[in-house]
Formats: C-alpha cells, sequence, structure tokens
C-alpha cells in the first residue's frame, strides 16, 4: 500500500493556504465596505436624528408653538388657532405688522415646518394672516 | 515527488537486476528483492549505539567510494556491528519501470542481503552470476566459479521484515527539505487561519455595533430607508431655509416712497409677492438680492400690480 506522499501534503497545504487566502482577502474587503457602510449609517443616524429633533417631533413643535403663540405682543392679533393631528393652522383677519414681524422671526428662526403662508395687507399697519405649520 | 512505499501483503517475490529478464504479469503483485548490484553496502564497527545516529554519518562512511549521485542509506544493526546499504532511489524507480513493473503493483522492497541470510547455496541469477554470500554479505559473483547452483525459482526466499520506502524525487528536493516547506506552509496557514479569525470578530463586533446604532437611533432596517429620509428632512430644511431667506429679501429691499407689498403667498414650492406702485424697471432695485445670488425669478403685471414668483 502507498503511504501518503508528503508532496501530495505539500500541494494540499498549498491549496489551502491559497484558499485561505483568498477567504482572507474576501473578508478584508467585507470588514472595509462594513466598515464604510456603518460609518456612513453613523453619519445618517446622526443627521437624521438632528433632522427628526427639528422637524419630526410633534410634541416640540407643539410645545413651542403654543408658547409663541401665547405670547402678550400676539393678544392684539386675535388669532385663531386650529389644530389637527399633523398639523397647525393659525390664522388672523388683521394681525398688526409689529406682531407679524414678531410672530415671523420666531416662526422662522425656530425651524417649523411651514407648509403654506399668506399674508395680505388690510391697510398700512395691519395684514391678514394664514399659516400652515404640518409636521 | 518523493513516493514512500509500505506494503501489509507479500505478493510474489521478484529479483530486480538490470541484467536478469523477468515476465511481468501487470495484474500481479511482486515484492521485489534488489539485486546486490543495486546497491552498495558496508559492514562497519562503530562507537555508537543507534542505528540512526549510523544513519547520520553514512555518507560520509561512503565518501569517495560511491559513484557520483543522490543516495538514501538504510542501517541495520548485526551484533556488534553496522550493516550500512546506500542506493539509489531513482536508478531502482527508473528500473522497475524499465522491466514493466508499476508502483502499485509493488507490495515491498528490500536487499537481497536480507532474504539470503540463512541461505547455504548459490542462486543462478543468470548466464553470468549467481548470488551467493560471502562472510555473511550477498554478493552477485560469476557463475563459472560455482557449480551446482540452484536457479531462482527452486529456492523458497522469504520477504524480509527489513524493507525500504523509495522516494521518487529524492534526487529533485529531499525529504527534509519537504518536511521544512510542510512546517512553513503550516505555519503560514496557522498566522493566516488566526488573521483570518481576528477579521471574523471585527466583522461581527460592526455587524453588532450596527444593530446597537440602528437600535439606538430607531432607524428603519435598510440603510436606503433611512437614506430617503434623511433626503425628505434635508428637502424639507432646504425650503425652509430658502423661504425665510427670500421673505427676509422681500421685506428688506430698498422701497421708495408709495412702494409696498400688498400680498406674500407660499403655497409649499412658489412664493408669489404682489406689488403696489412697483414698476418692473424698479425691480433690479428692490430685488438686488436675487440678482447677486443669481436666484431665478419670474413676473407678470396684473393691472396696477406687480407679480413676483419665486420658486422654492
Amino acid at each position: 500500500m502507498n503511504r501518503l506522499n508528503p508532496l501530495y501534503i505539500v500541494v494540499l497545504l498549498l491549496v489551502a493556504l491559497l484558499f485561505l487566502l483568498f477567504e482572507l482577502s474576501n473578508i478584508k474587503s467585507e470588514l472595509k465596505e462594513q466598515e464604510a457602510a456603518y460609518q456612513v449609517s453613523q453619519t445618517v443616524a446622526k443627521e437624521l436624528l438632528g433632522y427628526k429633533k427639528l422637524y419630526g417631533d410633534k410634541n416640540r413643535i407643539e410645545r413651542s408653538l403654543k408658547k409663541i403663540l401665547a405670547q402678550r405682543s400676539l393678544k392684539s392679533a386675535k388669532l385663531k388657532v386650529t389644530q389637527k393631528r399633523d398639523a397647525m393652522l393659525i390664522v388672523s383677519d388683521a394681525i398688526d405688522l409689529y406682531a407679524l414681524n414678531s410672530l415671523l422671526t420666531k416662526i422662522f428662526n425656530g425651524a417649523y415646518p411651514v407648509k403654506a403662508l399668506s399674508i395680505e395687507a388690510v391697510d398700512e399697519k395691519s395684514a391678514k394672516l394664514r399659516l400652515e405649520i404640518r409636521w | 515527488m518523493i513516493l514512500f512505499l509500505k506494503f501489509k501483503q507479500q505478493g510474489q517475490i521478484l529479483f530486480l537486476d538490470q541484467e536478469r529478464h523477468i515476465d511481468v504479469d501487470p495484474k500481479e503483485k511482486y515484492f521485489i528483492l534488489l539485486s546486490p548490484s543495486l546497491y552498495w553496502i558496508k559492514k562497519v564497527t562503530l562507537p555508537l549505539k543507534y542505528t540512526h545516529e549510523v544513519k547520520k554519518i553514512a555518507a560520509t562512511l561512503f565518501e569517495e567510494i560511491l559513484p557520483e549521485g543522490n543516495y538514501n542509506y538504510y542501517v541495520v544493526k548485526q551484533n556488534d556491528s553496522f550493516l550500512i546499504f546506500a542506493y539509489q532511489d531513482s536508478k531502482i524507480l527508473s528500473l522497475l519501470s524499465q522491466k514493466g513493473i508499476g508502483l502499485g503493483q509493488v507490495r515491498g522492497i528490500s536487499f537481497a542481503q536480507f532474504a539470503c541470510e540463512n541461505l547455504d547455496e548459490s542462486i543462478q541469477i543468470n548466464e553470468k552470476y549467481v548470488l551467493s554470500k560471502e562472510d555473511g554479505i550477498a554478493l552477485l559473483l560469476p557463475s563459472v566459479w560455482f557449480q551446482n547452483s540452484k536457479s531462482f525459482d527452486e529456492v523458497e526466499l522469504q520477504a524480509p521484515k527489513q524493507q525500504i520506502h523509495l522516494e521518487q524525487f529524492s534526487h529533485i528536493v529531499d525529504s527534509k527539505t519537504l518536511y521544512k516547506v510542510v512546517v512553513l506552509l503550516l505555519l503560514f496557514i496557522a498566522l493566516f487561519t488566526a488573521e483570518y479569525i481576528y477579521f471574523l470578530q471585527q466583522k461581527e463586533q460592526i455587524q453588532q455595533k450596527r444593530e446597537a446604532l440602528f437600535s439606538e437611533y430607531k432607524l428603519k432596517p435598510t440603510l436606503m430607508q433611512n437614506r430617503a429620509i434623511l433626503a425628505k428632512y434635508k428637502k424639507e430644511d432646504t425650503k425652509a431655509r430658502k423661504l425665510r431667506t427670500y421673505i427676509n429679501y422681500f421685506l428688506k429691499a430698498n422701497y421708495s416712497k408709495g412702494e409696498r407689498i400688498l400680498s406674500l403667498e407660499y403655497n409649499g414650492s412658489v412664493l408669489e409677492v404682489v406689488f403696489k406702485n412697483v414698476k418692473e424697471e424698479d425691480l433690479k432695485r428692490l430685488l438686488s438680492r436675487f440678482y447677486k445670488a443669481k436666484i431665478a425669478i419670474k413676473t407678470k403685471t396684473k393691472a396696477d400690480k406687480l407679480i413676483v414668483e419665486v420658486k422654492i
């Protein structure tokens, strides 16, 4: 009976080594891809979190809008506020320009998702307002 | 290639010699007895105990005796002395091939020396030579020196226990080198396997970190979905910023007396501003910021009103 040829063992080991090197190269590139994908996921996650806080946090939007609307400077505007599940409609037939300026400054600086805005001059000191914020 | 042969069953005993004709049955298995013409033998007494110690110095003991070639050595202890055999694997393998004996037919290979240990008579090998023992060493001697030699078939020979393993390519690469290569390859395999396992663990760690990240940030299962949501938010943010900037441009424009905004309307995609007492030629002054930033604006006139549209 023939004993196992050492050269066969060498060839077998060489094949195993080549296979291992191939697998190693595969796993290295997979790892690189996964690392890159993880970095991208991390960036996306952080950005998404930031935007969600700005535009997707219904409670924050509602809470801060109510705070703005409760301000003294807006009392004279007699704002009609209609709240829906995913939107808030602010309407005034006559808002004075000072109050309008104050309201718009706060809305635009506060990053609210404004879906529609309509301002129509009534006279030189007041205007009609229709503002829709939808989240 | 190096070939080792090991045999379990004894086949028909075949005396292998360059000058001996043999009929080979390709289906038959053979036990090969090497003729003394195929090996060199030396009986030595050395202050050594073990055969493997003698084997190490065998090459030096045959120095200047052997013709040039690659030799393997076989050592056996006999009382206080050692019998050392020197043989060339390639030469034996080549002869086997010449005689039409395939390696698969070979059950074992040994030296004639071992088969003749209890031999008292001479054996006729061919017309010229007989196999005989002189001082305990089996030799090929001229047949003319002997009378009444028996033919090979008449003698009952037993396959010796001492056998050699032929290394087919020992003249190219020796076993030691080959084993070193095997060890080196095994080392590399171990090293790369360790590296592979390390990378596999790293991969799993990243996978776990990714899962933790998705769970912590309450992300959708795929990155594509999350990117789509992010794109939606970015679009919304860009719109909000544009709306704020453009309204600011309109409100802080350099108005002359009588010029004013009548209305401002935003429907989610277009901002429309209606001016009173403003002529088209005044727009360059009023909307200089839009022109400077190269923002496209559309204008139209309706009665005494000038309407400007900007896409958000």
